[in-house]
Order: structure tokens, then C-alpha cells, then sequence
């Protein structure tokens, strides 16, 4: 029987490595949690701890007093060696049930704890917090590139109206100059009436000379009537023409107000126009800040969630490690069941450590036969592509 | 439409993390606990583009269930990426022989998974 107590001296450390990892659980992840999740996932992470503390520290605790035993027992009395294999056999069957317990609740809360921040994340996503390592082909986020069109598409618009308005104003000016002639051209027809009058009158003496002088006349009174005739006539266009300017020179006079009056109205409103779209621009410009800011921390955000990924992903490399020690128990408990032989603890030891699968797990083998202390593989490797 | 990738793994947590992974980055997730139930769980999905497998697991193993997938007509062109604790050259091997493309190490590091599954999705 003394081989037996051998065999557990050299496994039993092995058992408590085991369990010593599942406090792994409260050193990862809570600082990112509290960063990224805030309250609601560092109270789900609290409850996470707490539901594995107690079947943690029973693990723990059955390896931690079962390894007393043994070191108090040296050399062993002879008759401890008939009692351990009943005690082995009550025992051993509960603390697989631990084992198990732990394995099951860290799966259960780490799945629930992912589930419940896969959720808070999809939160801080919608807000806008999305981050991206994809950024657009010419590197600029999307405000940004508004920004940019909207300065390309905006300030063409406004220099286009600013030069209409101009055309308006050289219009407005062209019109005045043309009712400044327009004057003029009044005021010599109205020349051209006091011409006619002077003419006619000019005829009328003519005539009264011509009938004074007698048949020797005639011929003059002929052309003084001729002439009379040609000032009527020179008096009426005058007149006429006199008329027709004062009409285009009053059209001519509202046209330029008018003109004028657009001019304003339009200067007024591209000034406007030009205070909205510079608004406008402004608001875009800060709004770019904005989403700069918010892609940044959601970068942050993102890193963060993908260091948690790496973080919670002890669960799973603890299970293992644990699965592994459950079926070492189960080995020794069918083996006492068998009644055969017990192996040295060297060949048990070699056999458990074929089960091995991850370097930690080789670490702790070695810690236990007198080796540095086991630390956890956080760094993800590479893919291997075939 | 999004690609849709096939998760085996007995972890219930593991399985969430690459869940969480996958479908930040637009893929759809269908969730199986071993081998056994990634075979009933590709005989019952449409189409399933990728599958990312661990090794260990309870009732078949990550690579008998490979060895399947690839004899089976339908589903045997579905690329399959190993995701696992293991790191010994026998097993990465044998998952090699079996027909895996990819061999990644737990822990993943997302942005390493989604290169790994999106070379392998597009080829």
C-alpha cells in the first residue's frame, strides 16, 4: 500500500496545479470589460467569479488536504494501507464531481457572459463606436469624404450665381446709360420742333414779303407755302419723335429700377446663400471631427474586444486541462476498482502526460516534479495553412 | 447573402467567442457540440461554406469528423480550419492527411481567425 501513497504524492500536485488555474478566471478581462461593457458586463463577470469561486476552492481544497495527509502520514502506519483504497473510492467520485461542476459552470457563465456582451457590443456598434480596419480606398471616412463634396459641389454653385448677379448689375448700368442718351436724343427732337417753328414763321414773312413786291412775288410765295408746309411737317415728327422718347424714356426708367432691384435682391440672396452654405460646411466640418473622434474610440473599442476574445478563451484551455484530470481520476478509481496492481507513479505519471495536449499543461507536469511555476499561453499563434 | 460557417467545438463558450468573431464580421453561424452533431447539423443547413472544427471533442473527434466531411459528395469540398489547444506536429499531421486546409492554436486572435477564414472562403 505504501506504493500507493508513493503514487498519490507524485499526482496529487498535478490535481492542485489543475485547480490553481481556474483562478485564471479573475485575473483576465476585467479591466477591458469594465472599459468596454462598463457596469453591465463587469456585473455579469462579477457573478461569473463568485458561481466558480465556491466549486473552485472545493477542488482545491479535497487536493490541497488529501496532499497534507500524505506529508503528515511519513512513513505511512501500516494500517492507513488497507484503508485507502475504500477511502479512495468515496472520494474519488466527488471530487470528479467538482471537476465537473467547474467545468460546467465556467463553460456555462464564460458562453453567457459572451452572449450578454456580444450584446452590449452591438450597442456601442449601433451608436456609432464601430471602428474600422478597413478604411476607405482612398483612406478618409465617409464624413469626410462629404465634407470634400460638399465644398467641391457647394462653392461652384455660389461663385455661378455671384457672376449672374453681376450680369445683372452690368445690365442694370447698360439700361441706365441708355436712358441717359434716350435724354438727349429727346432733347433734340424737341430742338428740332423749335427749328420747325422758326421756319414757319420764317415762311410767313417770306409770303407777307412776297405779296408786298406783287406778280414779281409769286414765285416766292409759291416756296415760302412749300416751306411753311415742310416745317408743319418737321414740327409734327419732332413732335411724334418727342412723344415716342418720353414713352421708352419711362419704360427705360423702370426697367433700370427694376434691374436695380433684382441686382439687390439677388446679391442679398447669394450673400445668404453663401452664410447657409458656409453653415452649412461648418456643421459638416465638425460633424467630420466628430466621426473622426468616434472611429478612434471605436478602434479602441474594437482592440479591446478583441483582446477579451483572446482573454475569455481560458475557459476553454481550462477545461482542458481539467478534462484531463478528471479522466486521471477515473483511471485510478477503476484501477483500485480492478484490484490489480498499481503501477509505479512513474509509469502512471508518463501515461497521464500522453494526454496532454496544450505546453501548459507539460509546464505544470514538471512545476509538480519540482519545476518553475506553470503560466498560461495568452499569445495567439499563427495559422498554419496547408 | 452572408457566408455561412459551421462551428464544432464541445465548449459551449468557445463556441460564443468565434460566434462573437464571425459575425461582427457579417458571416452566419451555425453551432455544433462534437463531430456527430456537425455531421447531422451539415446534412440539415442549405449550404455551408466553411467549417472551423476543434480536435478534442466528446462522442467523435475533430478529425474523424474531417475524415467524413471528406468523404462525403456533398459536403466533402467544404474547407475546414482546425481550432484547438493541440499543438503537436503528429496531430496537425494527421488533420493535414485528413483534409483540414488550416491549423489555428487556441487562444485565436479574431482579425487572425477572419484572415484565416476569408482566404479559405474565397478560394
Amino acid at each position: 500500500m505504501t506504493i500507493h501513497l508513493r503514487w498519490l504524492d507524485a499526482t496529487l500536485p498535478t490535481l492542485a496545479v489543475a485547480s490553481a488555474a481556474l483562478p485564471l478566471l479573475h485575473r483576465v478581462g476585467v479591466l477591458e470589460l469594465m472599459a468596454v461593457g462598463g457596469v453591465a458586463a463587469a456585473s455579469i463577470w462579477s457573478a461569473v467569479r463568485s458561481a466558480h469561486g465556491a466549486a473552485t476552492s472545493a477542488a482545491a481544497l479535497a487536493a490541497d488536504r488529501a496532499q497534507q495527509a500524505i506529508n503528515a502520514d511519513e512513513p505511512v502506519p501500516a494500517s492507513c494501507g488497507g484503508q485507502l483504497p475504500p477511502l479512495l473510492r468515496g472520494i474519488l467520485p466527488v471530487w470528479r464531481e467538482h471537476v465537473e461542476s467547474v467545468r460546467s459552470q465556467t463553460d456555462t457563465a464564460v458562453g453567457d457572459l459572451v452572449v450578454n456582451f456580444s450584446a452590449i457590443t452591438e450597442q456601442f456598434e449601433a451608436a456609432g463606436f464601430k471602428g474600422t480596419s478597413h478604411p476607405t480606398a482612398n483612406g478618409q471616412d465617409t464624413t469626410i469624404s462629404l465634407l470634400t463634396l460638399c465644398e467641391r459641389e457647394l462653392q461652384p454653385v455660389i461663385a455661378a450665381m455671384t457672376r449672374i448677379t453681376d450680369s445683372k448689375g452690368a445690365l442694370a448700368a447698360s439700361v441706365h446709360e441708355l436712358s441717359v442718351i434716350t435724354g438727349e436724343l429727346q432733347t433734340m427732337a424737341s430742338e428740332v420742333a423749335g427749328i420747325a417753328a422758326q421756319t414757319n414763321l420764317l415762311a410767313i414773312n417770306a409770303a407777307i414779303e412776297a405779296a408786298r413786291v406783287g406778280e414779281a412775288g409769286r414765285g416766292f410765295a409759291v416756296i415760302a407755302k412749300e416751306i411753311r408746309s415742310l416745317s408743319h411737317a418737321s414740327a409734327k415728327t419732332a413732335n411724334y419723335i418727342t412723344g415716342r422718347m418720353a414713352q421708352i424714356m419711362t419704360i427705360m426708367r423702370s426697367t433700370s429700377e427694376a434691374a436695380t432691384q433684382a441686382a439687390a435682391s439677388d446679391k442679398i440672396a447669394i450673400e445668404l446663400s453663401g452664410t447657409v452654405v458656409d453653415d452649412v460646411l461648418s456643421h459638416v466640418r465638425e460633424l467630420s471631427v466628430e466621426a473622426q473622434t468616434m472611429l478612434g474610440q471605436g478602434n479602441v473599442i474594437r482592440s479591446n474586444i478583441e483582446a477579451l476574445i483572446v482573454s475569455l478563451q481560458f475557459q476553454d484551455r481550462v477545461s482542458q486541462v481539467i478534462g484531463v484530470v478528471d479522466k486521471d481520476m477515473a483511471r485510478l478509481r477503476d484501477t483500485i476498482d480492478s484490484d490489480a496492481a498499481l503501477p509505479s507513479a512513474d509509469q502512471w505519471l508518463a501515461d497521464l502526460q500522453s494526454h496532454y495536449t496544450m505546453k501548459e499543461q507539460r509546464r505544470s507536469h514538471g512545476t509538480s516534479a519540482g519545476g518553475s511555476a506553470a503560466a498560461p499561453s495568452a499569445e495567439p499563434a499563427a495559422a498554419l495553412f496547408f | 447573402m452572408a457566408k455561412t460557417v459551421l462551428i464544432v467545438d464541445d465548449s459551449s463558450s468557445l463556441r460564443a467567442l468565434v460566434k462573437l468573431s464571425l459575425s461582427r464580421a457579417g458571416y452566419a453561424v451555425i453551432e455544433a457540440s462534437d463531430g456527430k452533431d456537425g455531421l447531422a447539423q451539415l446534412d440539415k443547413a442549405a449550404k455551408v461554406n466553411l467549417i472551423v472544427s476543434d480536435v478534442n471533442m466528446p462522442n467523435m473527434d475533430g478529425i474523424t469528423f474531417v475524415t467524413h466531411v471528406k468523404q462525403h459528395a456533398r459536403h466533402k469540398f467544404i474547407p475546414v480550419i482546425m481550432l484547438t489547444t493541440e499543438d503537436e506536429s503528429a496531430k496537425i499531421a494527421q488533420a493535414k492527411a485528413a483534409g483540414a486546409r488550416a491549423w489555428l492554436t487556441k487562444p485565436f486572435n479574431p482579425p487572425q481567425l477572419l484572415d484565416a477564414v476569408g482566404k479559405l472562403v474565397l478560394a
